[in-house]
């Protein structure tokens, strides 16, 4: 390695013993001579680090090895960067390849032209679908930065890029997930020469279960990501960077991570008057339909947990801590409040030792106060839950009787928990008894709202869902749960969950069930003869699989039929209007 | 001197209660005459010791249920002939002739009681009226529309002759009309001179207490009424536990459907439920009831506050106090200003399972 390096390639290296040979493969097999290549192991578990080793005593006079705990993509990156000796600095996905012309069409464009970035177009391909599509990054190789930044494409990408190695003496990635959109589309605008090669030398490969395609708590980064994009991006660029911003936005808020909603309505609201004032945005009226999001309320990303006598089990901090990062977790003991600041009764109930009494209470005036979701110390919060902030207040039932007082949420100062709370001055039952907030806000819902107990998911006066039983008590395992009970300690593996709320389940499926019988029957009457079966010509055994595979694929069917999903909502009317 | 005598009307155990208490206090310096009536068939067994007590100068019985019965239902030609020979009628149907008095206190606006102010309509005699609970608040007996007996010349005399109405809780009083309201005192429970009398008069004798909840019928079924109060009671009984639990039957409904359901055990014991009340330690004890006019008189008459679930909230039915807005008023009015705290209305059928498990019930599952 000396100083005649063109290119220094670097590659961060975790956990892809499967794909890493084939990246570092397609590096080797540049035809440009003066390169580099920089393992920088990110703390693997699997094997990946042995095949880093292979190379570097292959190749020592290309290759080099480091070795480094596990501190995410940036900061490896950033490793890699630090013993670069390139001209240019160019980054590799470890389970992506490239095509052997890239780095040296590339470079020459830089070297040719004295710039600063060039980068070229990209292909996905997508693994499970075995299909692949090229990106474009501009339409013309000659292109305008303003135009760019408003209309290109592949602007955050980092791998589809030659930097020069200057630009990384001032700037580095953030420790962050989304650290590209952070960063790269920021060093666009402030370092002017630019060029482009038009092929698409970079070969990205999307598979399910990356990051791209699941969901995490840290992908609340991405809000970070876009704030950093606005604020050290050049000024002059930026109604360019708020319409770029913009586009990233409807993409989010409307297909790939619509669970981050609120946190999105959230940043819109944080740069409101640069989205309103946008003159792109005003003529582009897809990407202004986001704007409709800032008349949205959301509720506050805030979790409330209140401990009176004992301490947050640890679980439920892991839980917070993977989750809900960003997430402003407050936390009140019984020193929270002063007892001048609580009512005669509640402090009764701390002198008589009905603790979860004034717990619950504590719970809702921090919630008046300061809005958010009370989630319970015996409650486990999820991913999911994210998704009931865009109510503005909601409720769940945690049986076909009960609703749940482990987890709600509302606006700071909403009017219900208002009046619920005011209730606790009133001389009614469940102050004199003590009664847990549950029946409380049950009985409640019932006198001003008309709750069904039942346990059916309603939404009271077209402004207070109450969810099933399976969104904020049970885990049922039908990717609704947002939040749990954890009372008991159960195997890995294992739901514990109430004999009713199981029977509820039970029932509601079978009435799917029949429902879709009996419409298939209406309209394909030969199709329910497919599921019956001649039982005397089968052992009981053999009967009892024959039944299952043939439940299993009507269900399929029935689950997977577009069209069944499409009329659902039509199927609830008639059945209403049947009733 | 001019005349002093009284009157005084009685149609019920409450009323007759509330004419000995009078007896006692208000007109304790005056001659007074009681009239009980066949409104209530229990009056009748009550004379004989009404009678020893010497409480009242005369002591007359009225066959008035007919007359009542009859002419509420006559058109008006047969009304006003009735009216016309109200002399001879009284004559028939009571057991003494009436003196004259300066005051007749009555309960009730029926058709009796409207003859009595035609023919004493002429004299120098005030009607006054006393309390008949929670109706004696909250109805305006003598609104035009009320009833076509205010339309009639004769029979709607009664208005000139009332003077006022007594109650004993005459602030809760929003009846309408423009009679003034006037406090009866409160009976007191240590009154042990009183409690004697009205023990003897209705031969009360110590019995062992029933249950520690106690549901007050009332009288749907005989008014030929559909409603929920069958459910009620198996939701009291259900949470509460069948052995400290048991409905006390309405007397006009014609069958005790709820012993007959086994929501309850038989209630046998037949006295005045005022008597009850007068006599025995209301502690621990939880009355229940859709509305019973009964389960306020412990308050109202006695100032006891003791446990009352009132279920008008839970109660599904067609009845006058659901529709009529004064009489929802009223029971606003008395929980707010009156009820104090062991009071209970439940809005929801969990709510009224919480208060009964408070108040000591228990589920027997």
């Amino acid at each position: 390695m000396n100083s005649k390096i063109k290119v220094s390639v670097i590659i961060p290296v975790y956990q892809v013993e499967n794909y890493l040979e084939r990246a570092v493969d397609s590096v080797l097999a540049q035809t440009l001579e003066e390169k580099e290549i920089i393992l920088v192991d990110d703390g693997s578990q699997d094997t990946s680090p042995q095949i880093c080793d292979q190379y570097e005593k292959a190749y020592p006079e290309l290759i080099r090895v480091i070795h480094k705990k596990n501190e995410g993509l940036g900061i490896a990156r950033n490793t890699g960067i630090r013993v670069a000796s390139g001209e240019y600095i160019a980054f590799l996905d470890s389970d992506d390849t490239v095509e052997p012309e890239m780095y040296e069409e590339m470079y020459a464009k830089a070297s040719g032209e004295n710039l600063d970035i060039v980068m070229c177009d990209v292909k996905i391909i997508y693994v499970e679908e075995n299909k692949t599509s090229i990106v474009s990054s501009y339409p013309k190789e000659n292109f305008d930065l303003a135009d760019y930044i408003a209309n290109g494409n592949n602007i955050t990408y980092s791998v589809n890029k030659l930097f020069r190695r200057s630009i990384w003496e001032e700037n580095s990635y953030e420790k962050m997930l989304f650290e590209d959109i952070s960063l790269i589309p920021s060093l666009v605008t402030r370092y002017h020469r630019i060029g482009y090669v038009k092929k698409p030398f970079y070969h990205y490969y999307r598979r399910a279960n990356t990051l791209s395609t699941t969901f995490s708590g840290n992908m609340i980064d991405i809000i970070q990501a876009f704030r950093n994009f606005i604020d050290t991006s050049d000024p002059y660029y930026h109604e360019e960077v708020v319409y770029c911003t913009a586009k990233q936005l409807y993409w989010n808020m409307t297909q790939s991570r619509v669970l981050f909603q609120a946190d999105f309505i959230e940043f819109l609201k944080e740069y409101k008057k640069d989205f309103l004032l946008n003159s792109y945005l005003a003529k582009d009226r897809k990407i202004h339909s986001i704007l409709d999001f800032l008349k949205k309320d959301v509720i506050p990303d805030k979790i409330i947990c209140v401990h009176f006598a004992r301490a947050i089990p640890q679980e439920y901090l892991e839980k917070i801590t993977e989750h809900f990062p960003k997430t402003k977790l407050i936390t009140a003991d019984e020193s929270y409040y002063s007892k001048d600041q609580l009512p005669d009764n509640v402090n009764q109930a701390i002198d008589s030792g009905h603790l979860s009494y004034a717990e619950e209470y504590v719970s809702l005036k921090l919630l008046l106060e300061e809005g958010g979701i009370v989630v319970t110390p015996d409650s486990r919060p999820n991913l999911n839950l994210k998704k009931l902030r865009l109510n503005q207040i909601f409720f769940g039932f945690e049986d076909p009787d009960q609703i749940t007082s482990g987890c709600y949420g509302a606006l700071a100062n909403h009017y219900v928990i208002q009046a619920l709370l005011e209730t606790y001055e009133k001389d009614n039952i469940f102050n004199k008894a003590f009664l847990p907030l549950k029946e409380r806000i049950r009985d409640f819902l019932i006198i001003h709202f008309q709750l069904q107990v039942n346990g059916k998911k309603q939404t009271l006066h077209g402004e207070i869902p109450v969810y099933l039983p399976s969104v904020l008590s049970y885990d049922m395992q039908d990717g609704e749960n947002c939040c749990k009970k954890s009372e008991f300690p159960v195997p890995e593996g294992y739901e514990l969950v109430s004999d009713t709320v199981l029977k509820m389940w039970s029932d509601r499926l079978m009435e799917n069930w029949n429902l879709y019988k009996r419409e298939l029957q209406s309209k394909h009457p030969s199709a329910v003869k497919t599921a019956s079966i001649d039982s005397g010509m089968l052992s009981q055994d053999l009967f009892q699989r024959e039944l299952e595979r043939q439940i299993q694929s009507v269900v399929d069917n029935y689950e997977n039929s577009t069209c069944w999903k499409i009329t659902k909502p039509f199927r609830a009317i008639a059945k209403i209007f049947g009733k | 001197m001019p005349n002093q005598r009284k009157l005084i009307i009685a149609n019920s155990v409450y009323q007759l209660l509330t004419a000995v208490h009078m007896r006692q206090t208000i007109l304790q310096d005056y001659d007074v005459d009681l009239l009980i009536t066949d409104i209530t068939a229990a009056l009748k067994d009550y004379l004989p010791r009404l009678n020893e007590t010497k409480l009242f100068k005369r002591v007359i019985f009225g066959n008035i249920k007919e007359l009542n019965r009859k002419y509420i239902i006559e058109k008006e030609a047969e009304i006003s002939e009735g009216f016309e020979n109200v002399s001879r009628l009284l004559k028939w149907i009571l057991s003494e002739e009436l003196s004259i008095y300066s005051e007749i206190y009555f309960a009730n606006f029926d058709i009796f009681t409207r003859m009595l102010a035609c023919y004493f309509y002429r004299l120098s005699c005030d009607f006054i009226c006393y309390e008949d609970g929670f109706s004696s608040y909250v109805i305006d007996y003598l609104r035009q529309d009320r009833t076509p007996l205010n339309l009639h010349p004769e029979a709607s005399k009664i208005k000139d002759k009332v003077k006022m109405v007594l109650l004993y809780e005459p602030q809760l009083a929003i009846r309408g009309d423009r009679l003034p309201n006037r406090a009866l005192p409160k009976i007191k429970r240590d009154n042990e001179q009183l409690k004697e009398v009205l023990n003897y008069i209705f031969n009360y004798k110590r019995t062992q207490r029933y249950a520690d909840f106690i549901f007050l019928e009332q009288s749907f079924r005989a008014e030929g009424l559909k409603t929920n109060d069958l459910a009620l009671i198996s939701e009291c009984q259900h949470t509460v536990g069948s052995s400290r639990f048991i409905v006390k039957p309405h007397p006009r409904n014609p069958e005790n459907i709820p012993f007959q359901l086994g929501l309850t055990r038989r209630y046998s014991e037949n006295i005045p439920w005022e008597l009850f009340l007068l006599n025995e330690d209301p502690k621990n004890l939880t009355m229940i009831t859709v509305c019973s006019n009964a389960a306020l008189t412990g308050r109202i008459v006695f100032g006891i506050d003791m446990n009352t679930i009132m279920l008008y909230q839970l109660f599904e039915g067609k009845v006058l106090w659901k529709e009529d807005e004064i009489l929802k008023r009223y029971l606003r009015k008395f929980r707010r200003q009156f009820a104090g705290s062991n009071y209970y209305v439940p809005e929801t059928i969990y709510e009224l399972r919480s208060i009964l498990k408070y108040l000591g019930g228990h589920d027997e599952q």
